[in-house]
C-alpha cells in the first residue's frame, strides 16, 4: 500500500474541519454539515479499494 | 514534481483570489445600494420640490449619481423623451443594471416603482419612492451586520478549497 494516500486522508481531514469550522463560526452549519459529508465521500472513494482488498485477503486467508 | 508544485501553488492562488473578491462583493453591494439611495432621493426632489417632469427629472440626475446609476438615468431621460412610457422605460433600464454589483431581490424591489412612475399622482409617487428607500435600508442594515463575517468566511474559504483541490489532485 502506498503510504501517499495516509498523509493525503490526514490532510483532507485537517482541511475539511478548518472549513467545518469556517463555515459554523459564518453561521451556514447546513453547508458546513454537506462540506463533512463531501470530505468523507472523497477519502471513502480513495480507500474502496483497499477495503475490497481486504476483504478478499480475509476471505482467502479463512478459505470463506 | 516541479510542475505539481506549480500548479498547486497557480490553484491556490486563483482561488485565494476569487475568495477574496467574493468578499469584497458585499462592499461593493453596500456601495452600490447607497448611491442607489441618493439617487431616490434626489429624484424624490426633483418630483416634490423643484416640481419637474419625469425627463427633466432623469436628466438632472444622471450627473450627479456615480455609475452604473449616472447611465442608468441618462437611458431613463432618453427613452422617456422618445415617446416610451415611464413604466416600460423603467423596467428596461433596471434590466440593464443587471451587471452592477445589485443582486436580483435588490433590482425586484428597484423594478416595482416603476409601476407607479408617470401613472399616478406626484403624492403616490413619492411614497412608492419612501417604500423603496424604506427597503434598502432594510437590505443595507443586514448587510452591514452580516459583511464582515461574510467575507471573513470568503477569505478563509478560498485558501482552505485551493488547498483541498491540491490535495486531492496530487
Amino acid at each position: 500500500m502506498d503510504i501517499t494516500v495516509v498523509f493525503q486522508i490526514a490532510a483532507v481531514g485537517i482541511l475539511v474541519a478548518v472549513l467545518n469550522q469556517v463555515l459554523k463560526g459564518a453561521g451556514r452549519d447546513d453547508q458546513a454539515t454537506m462540506t463533512t459529508l463531501a470530505g468523507l465521500i472523497v477519502v471513502l472513494f480513495w480507500i474502496i479499494s483497499y477495503v475490497s482488498d481486504l476483504f478478499g485477503t480475509v476471505q482467502s486467508l479463512f478459505q470463506l | 514534481m516541479t510542475l505539481q508544485i506549480a500548479g498547486g501553488l497557480l490553484i491556490i492562488a486563483a482561488t485565494t483570489l476569487i475568495g477574496w473578491d467574493f468578499s469584497a462583493r458585499g462592499a461593493r453591494r453596500v456601495r452600490d445600494l447607497t448611491e442607489l439611495k441618493k439617487s431616490l432621493i434626489l429624484l424624490k426632489s426633483q418630483i416634490d420640490y423643484s416640481i419637474y417632469t419625469l425627463p427633466q427629472a432623469f436628466s438632472h440626475i444622471s450627473p450627479r449619481v456615480a455609475a452604473p446609476f449616472d447611465e442608468f438615468y441618462a437611458k431613463l431621460a432618453k427613452d422617456v423623451e422618445g415617446g416610451a412610457d415611464a413604466a416600460s422605460a423603467w423596467v428596461s433600464a433596471v434590466h440593464s443594471l443587471k451587471n452592477s454589483n445589485l443582486d436580483k431581490t435588490d433590482l425586484e424591489n428597484f423594478a416595482i416603482l416603476g409601476m407607479s412612475l408617470g401613472a399616478m399622482d406626484s403624492g403616490v409617487q413619492i411614497n412608492s419612492i419612501d417604500m423603496v428607500i424604506t427597503n434598502i435600508d432594510d437590505s443595507l442594515k443586514r448587510l452591514l451586520a452580516e459583511n464582515p463575517k461574510n467575507s471573513r468566511m470568503y477569505r478563509g474559504l478560498g485558501i482552505v478549497a485551493g488547498l483541498l483541490i491540491t490535495i486531492v489532485l496530487i
